[in-house]
């Protein structure tokens, strides 16, 4: 049973969303199931649709062409730096985080 | 149905580019209270971003009419020039905004700083609505008192006030986006 969305980094919306088209295209049902599977967090339709809005806005993602009512969507290459960056960005932090916490 | 009641909630330009697979995922998902509430937060979201700014200028304006006319009628409040002088600036830098974007003219600023006015004023319509119905009383509001037996000499001044009003403030702050639209234009 997949957890509501959650604050902090790693419930990010747009975060999972890039994260979830980071091995390959998918359409907006495919990627609320592929994070309710890796992040084990629930995307309202809502949420999802409002967080690819605002990333095709960015030029993060990109449509695809339509397969009947679905389309795809996959990472632009802007998406992927920016991407790569918050992972980064996430993993110096958790490191440094878990670093201090055992030495605490 | 329900799930086209749904759709129906985003606005137009937002259900032209991504309604149909928006409809697609809203069929394959499992439609819980919480899912149900989780649409409609996106929907006026998507609402709110696609409005006009006289809209959005007009209802903040509007619920800050409201919240005067409420505190003032209590008595919690005394009517001050700077609240006046708060919302002319609210809406002649609506004007501004809107003549100084990318697509606004003169005439579109001046439209704006009138629709956002008449929306901001609706409180005080709905006040003169009142008064001229068959069993209104005498009320106390925004520090004066307006009464059915001088409702339409109050109507008529308050309409006169707020159209050449609305017209001056409308000019000025069409002016001042026309200036910084120019400005703009040069250093470009």
């Amino acid at each position: 049973m997949a957890r509501k969305l959650s604050s902090g980094p790693a419930g990010d919306p747009e975060l999972l969303i890039l994260s979830s088209l980071a091995d390959g295209p998918k359409h907006g049902y495919a990627i609320m199931q592929d994070i309710a599977t890796f992040a084990d967090i629930e995307l309202g339709p809502g949420t999802l649709y409002t967080a690819i809005t605002r990333l095709v806005e960015n030029g993060w993602i990109e449509p695809q062409r339509a397969a009947g009512r679905q389309r795809p969507y996959q990472l632009t290459a802007k998406g992927l730096e920016h991407l790569q960056a918050q992972l980064e960005r996430m993993r110096r932090l958790s490191s440094i985080g878990l670093r201090r916490l055992r030495l605490a | 149905m329900i799930r086209k009641v749904l759709l129906r909630l985003y606005p137009a330009a937002w259900r032209k580019e991504y309604g149909e697979e928006f409809a697609d995922v809203l069929v394959s998902s499992r439609l819980t209270v919480r899912a149900v509430a989780n649409v409609l937060w996106s929907a006026a979201c998507q609402r709110l971003r696609h409005a006009p700014l006289w809209l959005l200028s007009g209802v903040s304006l509007f619920l800050f009419e409201l919240m005067q006319l409420l505190l003032q009628s209590f008595g919690l409040l005394s009517p001050h020039t700077w609240l006046f002088a708060f919302e002319s600036l609210a809406l002649a830098g609506t004007g501004l905004s809107i003549t100084a974007g990318r697509d606004g003219s003169f005439a579109s600023g001046l439209a704006g700083i009138i629709k956002a006015g008449l929306v901001s004023q609706i409180p005080d319509f709905v006040v003169f609505a009142y008064l001229f119905t068959p069993t209104a009383v005498s009320i106390p509001v925004m520090g004066r008192h307006f009464s059915p037996a001088s409702r339409l000499e109050e109507a008529g001044i308050e309409f006169v006030v707020v159209a050449v009003y609305a017209a001056l403030l409308g000019c000025c702050g069409a002016s001042c986006g026309s200036i910084v639209k120019r400005l703009r234009g040069r250093r470009a």
